[in-house]
């Protein structure tokens, strides 16, 4: 929901000179590497051979799985630093390059972490003086290279990553400002390069009290030709080489109407990369919350030199006549802070996407009403606005969830507060709200309106609760209320303190169905650098924004959970939606991908901006639906409800200045449409909340690229035009106009896909043209997995709790298939705390389906009950169908398709919770 | 329909089924009318009974989900939710509000029926009132026609005497024009005769390269004969063949011995002493030494001449002529006048302004609502505006357009379109939607959708002869 506010004057001034505006964000606004002075310096830095090299003699074993080196750069003989190398479990590698007595600490990244990663044994060996190997965990081994320094790392035998072999490791140590007394003299001309010691840009100025204090590296994906994540960006999946572009940026800020398909920073910083070849998945993450900037190259690597004597680790042998392999080399550079980098050597996907939720924690099992369907709007005007869009929703028979509020419904954009004239009665409103089961969000940004009269502001300010400027002064900017001021949630008491601000005494007029949507969090300061902090103000403990900038958005949505979790007294789940974001963000909110734009390009661009966040831990986002700027016209929007109804959150939001645009506003055959793509959505939700319970076991995100599910097959490493939800559904968003036809290639060898529309079958490993019509877009089961859907209609998902399941079960080639079914009540922690869960396993093999727990603690108590199995691929019509559960049996009639081979079972009728048989003869 | 013991047809007849499978808890028809007291089907209906109230069908999806939608619960008959039965309260609030509702609409049709009776009369007022006003223009245009013969007679003579005037004056700045450029030529000619042998040669022109036109190169001889025509020339062959070629740019030779004095131009600067010494060549040789202004000078002077006064009887006539015309203008004005109070009172007329005339209270009222930023002021049947309480310009936020209510009760609403237009948006637009009111009241006013507004009117016109009268039948027999 981003509005800038020289965009404001902006909108002003052209509506005086009635000119019409630029369609497109202004680059103008945004820094680019060669703005920015450490990416200047460092993207230049390519020398010959690396100064920096390991001193082996002075390695020491701290304790099991830590051991620790002395650092050189030879070119600066007394600055020393120390290298740090942990094992850990899950096949995961950490390294810490800091320097070893600075003259000022530098910062080590908080909040991010779950907690202290697990150390495991290493065995050394190898011990020549000029190498180091360590080998851990399953199958992981690291080489440590001493002159010059070079880590290799290896998983399952396998040369995966190589850090510093392109020397372009470069750690600006902090020094003394030259011509300051404390200054030593030497290295002077080199110490005070252009924008070291400051830097203008536009009118602002960073004053860099501290002068440089840059890292740069190298990190090398050997033999792989595809890599993912580092988001936020609106790109493509397979990140693109940027030979010829900046370097994509990892810097929080609010971009007013971002441009697609280019790598400028946007509202959350990932700094999480992945791999991907038939062979092997791994990671890199490096725990930096600086501003970064990270270069992608897809090149050739020379296997030979010192490469020669392991070349015989590639997994594929380099063609005799080149030796040369594959590689795309990254370079990645923070403007502060140190090397803290996480390897996570795989090899499988299932195992990376495990190994980084156990660093940074995996999505929590969200309510269950927060994954069904939301109706949002900048704003919904009043109360009565509010109960006649919910009037909407009903006569048009279509379910509904949450409604949300904007940030028109406060006093003057002072959060915690209602708009009284329009919002008389906000208790009264949310209980009329929750009489079906639903929901309201309404949002919270971080800027507190400078204004004496209101309490959170006079309270902060008594208690010296806002960020400072470098002068100690409390900083000031502008916003949506004018002048504001920002918490420090960097301070713990002031973290405590906000998140009380969500108590139902504090936060008046709001009740336990009310649950809350931080924007604006990046933070979006409308006067200041780059529409944010200035680098230099401080945080908590002395910290320049410099050091913290991509925190802020979490801290403030890690206490805004807080709040609501405290509410309840952690019996409730929240649930929180933020803009802004950073690694372990997915353990407390939501993400959305922001302003989009009501263009076709921009449906199709949320496709792959979502894979990027799934595989980098956010399994929990999602896009405006109907994009976010300007009003799309009716096929637009069917084909955006269509598609998002398979990705993870499903929001549709529009701005203030475009018209209405709820589902019934678009004639009867849109209406009919667009209901049958969210009941498409609430038909799917028992899988979908199975699988967020499966993300929450295992970091498995609910949406996922297609080399997830079929690691081996090589023509889907690119694919950003479909995904899969969990392994049973391949999902094809139409994302232009006029489509009569898609091509589509079927991933795996051997697999079946039945189109959920038709149940036509098709096979794996080929490409087939397939018709589309407006109706619904194609969505294929891949055969072998069983699907829990329910069929029945319902106002909202909490009204159908309890609502009979059908199966819906696609057998494969060998006439098998498995699946799961997660159930609880949908909003409480008691399925944690008091085992008040189901999760079922069932298993077709042999004509027989078996239904059996996956967890004898779970003790949910359901009347559900199987009303329907759908058998996708049966062969003929059997003469005989037997259900038995514990002593019981019976025999359920059965009905038979023979065209689309489907058989119907007809009120099998065994409670879900229960273990049971069916046979088919 | 639905008979134990006998199979069951679904009401679409697509499947007929055994009776054990009506309302089994299982969707077997596509209309979903096996499973009438279920949700199992997602398009079937159930039966409120409702007893005290009205009956109603609701969707069969309401059914079970732990909300009570039936007054008497019945639809939560199988859940654990504990619905009261609220039937009875429902008839008496649903009673109370129709019984409201009933004395709101008697009283609103009492004042709808005196602004009905006062339209017609108002409309025939004003159809009397264009009647008399035509009447007045056909008297009043015959006096335009006379009033109109009478200026046309008297500028007759006003028009002869006045080109006579114009005639004379030009007359004289033709001599005056003769005189000036005979003295031009002399002047020039004695300038040029530097030698003073009454003929100007090519030696003596040569000498004003001034004259060189084509500035190429010098002056030669060739081109000082070209414009000379002959080797020298006599004042009348220079009067005829070269002045009008060299005026414009010649310039006179500077005389480094003589001090040159101030030109002294009175002797043409006026018309009379120009016109008194045309024959004055001794004065005019007086002036000898004296520059020559340019050409250009001159004609400023005789630009600069206004024509003299009218005479004493030219001004006379045109003063008769006045006369007439300003009373041909005051009756113009008249007809004009009758033509638009005509014109405005057909507009009036020809509004629509209901069946029976119910809404002609509207016409030329203005209503204000006040709102916390804003007044919205609607001119009924012309435009409608927003006007911001904290100073700054109005908003147009629509000019009339029509009544926009379903075919079945047009007048239920009205609409302005094309205001001003809003910044990625479109042209402001308001909808008045109306209700039945004792007064005529704006009652809300809200912007749905960026820069549609919509309007909500409470007026007696708006109430419903139905809905005056005692609750019928058909709703009494449901109790």
């Amino acid at each position: 929901m981003s509005r800038f506010f020289h965009l404001l004057n902006l909108i002003f001034i052209l509506y005086i000179l009635n000119i019409p505006p630029s369609e497109n964000v202004d680059r103008n606004n945004f820094k680019t590497c060669e703005q920015s002075a450490f990416c200047r310096r460092q993207r230049k830095y390519k020398p010959d051979i690396s100064p920096y090299e390991v001193d082996l003699r002075s390695m020491k074993t701290i304790q099991s799985g830590h051991l620790q080196f002395i650092l050189h750069n030879t070119l600066k003989s007394p600055i020393k630093f120390q290298l740090d190398i942990f094992t850990l479990e899950h096949n995961s590698l950490r390294v810490k390059i800091n320097e070893r007595n600075p003259i000022r600490k530098r910062y080590e990244v908080e909040h991010a972490l779950v907690g202290e990663p697990k150390l495991v044994d290493v065995k050394l060996t190898n011990l020549d003086g000029k190498q180091v190997e360590g080998s851990f965990g399953k199958s992981a081994k690291f080489l440590l290279n001493a002159k010059p320094f070079r880590l290799d790392l290896f998983t399952n035998g396998i040369f995966v990553m190589s850090v510093n072999s392109k020397n372009m490791f470069n750690f600006e140590h902090y020094r003394t400002k030259p011509g300051t007394n404390e200054s030593t003299g030497e290295n002077n001309t080199e110490d005070n390069e252009d924008g070291m010691w400051e830097e203008t840009f536009k009118t602002h100025q960073d004053s860099k009290p501290y002068g440089p204090s840059s890292i740069g590296v190298d990190v090398n994906f050997l033999n792989f030709e595809n890599v993912y994540g580092i988001p936020e960006h609106a790109d493509a999946f397979s990140l693109r080489s940027t030979h010829d572009t900046d370097p994509y940026r990892l810097f929080n800020l609010d971009i007013f109407e971002y441009d697609i398909q280019n790598p400028m920073a946007l509202y959350g910083s990932v700094p999480y990369m992945l791999a991907h070849n038939e062979h092997a998945t791994v990671g890199f993450f490096w725990l930096n919350a600086a501003e970064g900037w990270i270069d992608v190259n897809n090149d050739k690597l020379t296997v030979q030199g010192f490469f020669s004597t392991i070349a015989s680790f590639f997994s594929t042998k380099p063609t005799a006549d080149k030796n040369e392999v594959p590689q795309v080399s990254t370079h990645w550079m923070f403007e502060s802070g140190i090397f803290d980098g996480f390897f996570f050597l795989g090899p499988t996907p299932r195992d990376i996407f495990k190994q980084y939720s156990v660093i940074t924690g995996s999505v929590p099992l969200p309510p269950l009403w927060a994954i069904a369907y939301h109706q949002c709007r900048w704003n919904y005007n009043d109360e009565d606005d509010v109960r006649s869009v919910l009037n909407g929703f009903e006569k048009n028979v279509i379910p509904l969830d949450v409604i949300w509020l904007d940030i028109e419904h406060t006093h003057g954009k002072r959060y915690f507060t209602w708009d009284t004239q329009k919002f008389p009665n906000p208790e009264k409103l949310q209980d009329d709200i929750a009489r079906y089961g639903r929901k309201l969000v309404t949002i919270s940004d971080p800027h507190i309106k400078k204004d004496d009269a209101y309490q959170v502001y006079a309270d902060a300010k008594a208690l010296g609760y806002f960020v400072k400027t470098k002068d100690g002064a409390d900083y000031e900017g502008s916003c949506w209320p004018g002048a504001s001021m920002w918490l420090d949630y960097f301070n713990p008491d002031i973290f405590q303190w906000y998140s009380q601000r969500y108590s139902l005494e504090n936060y008046k007029g709001s009740t336990g169905n009310l649950f809350i949507w931080n924007d604006m969090n990046e933070p979006s300061v409308f006067n200041g650098p780059e529409v944010t902090f200035p680098k230099d103000i401080i945080h908590y403990g002395g910290w320049e924004d410099r050091d913290v900038h991509n925190l802020y958005g979490m801290l403030q949505h890690m206490s805004t959970f807080q709040g609501l979790f405290n509410r309840s007294n952690g019996h409730i789940r929240p649930f929180i939606l933020t803009r802004s974001f950073f690694a372990g963000s997915q353990r407390t909110a939501a993400v959305w991908t922001g302003d989009n734009a009501a263009q076709w390009s921009y449906l199709k661009i949320a496709t792959p901006m979502l894979l990027s966040l799934s595989v980098t831990g956010f399994g929990f986002s999602g896009a405006d639906v109907g994009g976010f700027f300007s009003n799309p016209d009716a096929k637009l929007l069917v084909r955006w409800y269509q598609a998002a109804a398979f990705q993870p959150f499903y929001r549709e939001h529009a701005h203030i200045d475009t018209a209405r645009r709820e589902p019934w506003l678009f004639g009867p055959d849109n209406t009919r449409l667009i209901r049958k793509a969210i009941e498409q959505r609430y038909n799917y939700l028992p899988y979908w909340y199975t699988l967020f319970y499966k993300q929450e076991k295992q970091g498995i995100p609910p949406m996922l690229p297609l080399w997830a599910n079929f690691p081996k097959d090589k023509n889907v490493f690119k694919t950003e035009d479909l995904f899969m939800v969990g392994n049973g559904l391949l999902v094809c968003p139409i994302t232009e106009a006029d489509t009569n036809q898609v091509s589509i290639y079927f991933p795996g060898e051997n697999t079946i896909w039945y189109d959920t529309r038709t149940l036509i079958q098709y096979n794996g490993s080929e490409t087939v043209l397939i018709n589309v019509d407006m109706e619904s877009i194609p969505v294929f089961q891949q055969g072998g997995v069983i699907i829990p859907k329910r069929l029945r209609r319902r106002r909202s998902s909490m009204l159908a709790l309890h609502d009979p399941i059908t199966l819906v079960v696609a057998l494969d080639r060998n006439h098998e298939a498995k699946g799961e079914l997660y159930m609880d009540d949908g909003y409480t922690y008691d399925y944690k705390h008091k085992r008040q869960m189901i999760y079922r396993r069932f298993i077709f093999r042999n004509n027989e389906l078996h239904s059996k727990t996956l967890d004898f603690t779970g003790k949910f108590e359901t009347d559900a009950w199987i009303e329907r199995i759908l058998i996708f691929g049966y062969p003929k019509n059997p003469k005989k169908v037997i259900i038995n559960s514990g002593d019981k049996q019976a025999i359920p009639l059965h009905h038979y398709h023979a065209e689309s081979q489907m058989l119907t079972i007809r009120r099998p009728g065994p409670l879900v919770a229960s273990d049971w048989t069916l046979t088919i003869t | 329909m639905y008979i134990p013991s006998k199979p069951f047809t679904c009401l679409d007849g697509s499947l007929t089924i055994p009776y054990e499978f009506v309302n089994d808890d299982y969707c077997d028809c596509k209309d979903g009318t096996d499973e009438p007291g279920t949700s199992a089907c997602p398009n079937g209906r159930f039966f409120c009974e409702n007893k005290g109230y009205v009956g109603s069908l609701i969707p069969s999806h309401f059914v079970g989900d732990g909300v009570c939608d039936c007054c008497d619960g019945s639809d939560e008959y199988e859940t654990k939710t504990v619905c009261n039965n609220t039937c009875f309260e429902l008839a008496q609030k649903t009673q109370a509000e129709r019984e409201a509702q009933r004395v709101l609409h008697e009283a609103g049709v009492a004042k709808k029926k005196e602004i009905i009776s006062k339209s017609i009369a108002i409309k025939s007022e004003r159809q009397t009132h264009i009647d008399e006003l035509e009447r007045d223009l056909q008297s009043v245009e015959n006096e335009l026609k006379e009033k109109e013969e009478l200026k046309r007679q008297a500028e007759i003579p006003e028009n002869q005497a006045k080109e006579k005037h114009q005639k004379l004056w030009d007359e004289q700045r033709a001599v005056r024009e003769t005189i000036i450029r005979n003295y031009q030529i002399r002047d020039m000619f004695a300038d040029l005769d530097t030698n003073g042998d009454s003929l100007v040669s090519i030696d003596e022109l040569q000498k004003h390269t001034e004259l060189d036109l084509d500035n190429e190169n010098e002056f030669t001889i060739e081109e000082v004969r070209t414009i000379l025509g002959s080797d020298s020339v006599t004042l009348d062959e220079f009067n005829t063949t070269v002045f009008d070629q060299i005026s414009n740019s010649y310039k006179r030779l500077p005389k480094p011995t003589t001090p040159i004095p101030e030109p002294t131009l009175d002797s043409i600067a006026t018309p009379s002493s120009s016109v008194e010494t045309s024959t004055d060549e001794k004065n005019m040789e007086s002036h000898d030494e004296t520059p020559i202004a340019t050409s250009l000078e001159h004609e400023k002077h005789i630009h600069d001449d206004t024509p003299p006064e009218f005479d004493d009887e030219t001004k006379q006539l045109i003063a008769i002529a006045d006369q007439t015309r300003t009373e041909f203008d005051q009756v113009q004005g008249k007809v004009l006048d009758i033509k638009r109070q005509i014109e405005d009172l057909k507009k009036q007329v020809n509004i629509d302004v209901g069946v029976q005339g119910e809404y002609s209270a509207f016409i030329d009222q203005c209503f204000d609502y006040e709102e916390r930023e804003y007044t919205y002021r609607v001119c009924m049947f012309k435009d409608a505006k927003q006007i911001p309480k904290g100073g700054g310009g109005d908003v147009a936020i629509g000019f009339w357009d029509a009544w926009t209510g379903p075919i079945e009760n047009k007048y239920l609403r009205m609409k302005y379109v094309n205001g001003a237009t809003c910044w990625n948006g479109p042209a402001r637009s308001l909808t008045v939607t109306f209700r039945c009111g004792i007064e005529h009241k704006i009652i809300d006013v809200r912007e749905p959708s960026r820069c549609e507004y919509a309007m909500i009117f409470e007026t007696p016109s708006a109430c419903d002869e139905k809905m005056a009268v005692t609750s019928s039948h058909s709703t009494h027999t449901e109790f």
